[in-house]
């Protein structure tokens, strides 16, 4: 690629040196103009010296790279100090050959490209958001330069930590840290791969802040090394993660209770059921048995003995009676339809045994999961009884259903109201084994309105 | 008759009531299944089932028997009738007796007044 020449500004008098410079630069291709990378200047000027221009250009931040060539007479080389003392970058006796003005500006724009360069690199380090470092591969980080950042970060101005001046940049890790973050970094530069770490640092203010660093090992010349990398703040993800962490385990315990809760209220079915069916096959078949041996013995007995015949017909209605008492109790346990037949069949027989007609509005066909079932099941039969015992009605009914994932129960009376509150009664148990399966549950008892009791249960 | 009953105890004091009571008890099944196949096999003019079988239901087992006929079934439990809503009342049984209640006395009055009793021969 040609070489585009570099934009040069002359400044000087028409008559004197201006020309004689601007024509060996414009035929040796650079152009001569306002914005330039070098200035090639008179001392002698109208109003400003050369010393001013130099103070005023290297005063100006977006002029500072500018290659500031000043033109002195031949032989003073008093001038030629005040001029680099005024912040020119070189000088030119006058009279001048004309490759010597080309060298010097070639070398000028030289300086003025890496200046430029470095000012981007400096304006890349300031915006980054993170610290840029190149340190030595010690324990100490001896910093050679890292960014400002560093401030924000730790608290701590840059200049700090530069050739550890102030502190060591080791000294600012979290204690518990600095060690591992040696052994890591010295590992990954052993293995000749970047390293990426996170770790704690210790602010100027006492905080603690966590952070990222990026680096690797770079080899420069005659086998110095130095590590380059960058720092960044990851306190607030870090703290987000914490808080993501903490709300995890906070739901995974509120679902692990949940889910216990149900094993619970299940378990609980699951023994009531065991133990119905214990005194069923149990007990109670044993009675049955000595029931019909009874009857065998009343009906060998009657023609020829009537007397003793009467005792043991005694003996059978006493041991009937027990009988229907052992299964009222293993009904009141668990009634052995709502297993065998579900809800509705076990609401049903549960209806034909009240005391007075109740109306079962609807009730869904499916069978539901059976703590859902075991659970309205209770809640229905415990209002019935409610109902018939305190509510004076003269009209009951039951409805059982089923909406948008969740099934319900609704008893209704037209009775007296004013029932208690849930707290007490037979219903907390009740509403606790309805709530402990997240479902819901309602006592509607308006003094003289009748009495509604709904439960509702979450399933799929 | 047949009876079909997983309690062998009570099975023993059955026949021995109802055989002392003029019913003749010719087979005895202990569950659902074999119940089925020896009323196949018997050919009873009666079946004295229990509702809670290991098996299969008792109200199957009925359905199953009224179906192939032309025995008369009676169910019996430990339970109530009303324990079981209106399931006996829906199923193609003779009728129904507590086994507290069970006697020769008892069938009789059954059978005298469920002749005419869907399921009835």
């Amino acid at each position: 690629m040609a070489d585009p020449g570099a934009d040069i500004l002359v400044v000087g008098s028409a008559e004197l040196a201006a020309p004689a410079v601007r024509a060996p630069l414009e035929e040796a291709g650079h152009r001569v103009r306002a914005e330039s990378d070098v200035v090639v200047t008179e001392w002698e000027l109208p109003r400003l010296d050369g010393r001013g221009l130099c103070q005023a250009i290297r005063a100006d931040a977006e002029l500072s790279g500018t290659h500031v060539i000043l033109m002195t007479s031949a032989g003073s080389s008093q001038r030629a100090v005040e001029a680099l003392e005024a912040g020119a970058d070189d000088y030119l006796a006058t009279p001048f050959e004309r490759a010597a003005l080309l060298a010097r500006v070639r070398a000028g724009r030289r300086t003025a490209q890496l200046r430029a360069s470095e000012a981007r690199l400096r304006a890349l380090m300031a915006n980054v958001p993170g610290a840029i470092y190149r340190c030595a591969p010690d324990s100490d980080w001896t910093m050679e330069l890292i960014s400002d950042e560093i401030e924000r970060i730790s608290g701590y101005p840059p200049e700090d930590f530069v050739d550890s001046e102030v502190r060591t940049f080791a000294s600012i890790i979290h204690p518990e840290d600095r060690e591992p973050v040696e052994n890591s970094v010295f590992e990954a530069c052993e293995a000749g791969r970047p390293f990426v770490l996170e770790y704690r640092i210790q602010r100027a203010d006492g905080d603690e802040r966590w952070v990222l660093e990026r680096g690797q090992l770079v080899h420069g010349t005659n086998g110095r090394t130095w590590l380059d990398g960058a720092i960044f703040d990851i306190s607030a993800r870090r703290q987000a993660e914490i808080e993501r962490r903490q709300k995890e385990a906070e739901q995974a315990r509120v679902a692990e209770l949940r889910a216990s809760r149900t094993r619970i209220i299940k378990a609980t079915d699951e023994a009531r059921r065991k133990i119905e069916r214990d005194l069923h096959d149990g007990a109670q078949q044993q009675f049955v048995v000595v029931a019909v041996r009874l009857r065998l013995l009343v009906s060998q007995l009657e023609k020829r003995a009537p007397d003793e015949a009467q005792l043991a017909e005694e003996a059978l209605t006493e041991l009937k009676r027990g009988i229907d008492e052992l299964r009222e109790i293993a009904r009141g346990i668990h009634p052995v339809l709502l297993s065998e037949r579900g809800l509705v069949r076990a609401v049903e027989a549960l209806i034909g045994r009240m005391p007075m007609p109740v109306e079962l509005r609807e009730a869904p066909g499916e069978r539901l999961p059976e703590v859902v079932e075991a659970g309205l099941y209770y809640v229905i039969a415990e209002s019935l009884t409610n109902a018939c015992k305190h509510a004076g009605a003269s009209t009951l009914s039951v409805s059982i259903g089923r909406s948008d994932g969740s099934a319900w129960a609704e008893v209704r009376d037209d009775g007296i109201g004013g029932a208690d509150s849930i707290d007490g009664s037979g219903l907390s148990g009740l509403a606790d084994r309805v709530e402990a399966l997240d479902g819901t549950f309602e006592v509607s008892s308006p003094p003289g309105g009748g009495t509604t009791v709904r439960a509702e249960i979450p399933c799929a | 008759m047949l009876i079909v009953d997983d309690h062998k105890s009570f099975r023993a004091s059955a026949r021995l009531l109802l055989t002392a009571e003029g019913y003749k008890v010719v087979g005895e099944a202990e569950d659902g299944r074999t119940g089925l196949s020896e009323a196949e096999r018997l050919a009873p003019d009666l079946v004295l089932l229990d509702v809670v079988l290991p098996d299969i239901d008792g109200f199957q087992v009925a359905s199953e028997l009224a179906a192939r006929g032309p025995a008369i079934v009676v169910l019996t439990s430990s339970r109530d009738r009303r324990d079981f809503g209106s399931l006996v009342q829906e199923s193609a049984a003779c009728g129904f007796i507590p086994k507290t209640e069970l006697s020769g006395k008892a069938l009789d009055a059954l059978l005298e007044g469920g002749t005419e009793l869907p399921g009835g021969p």
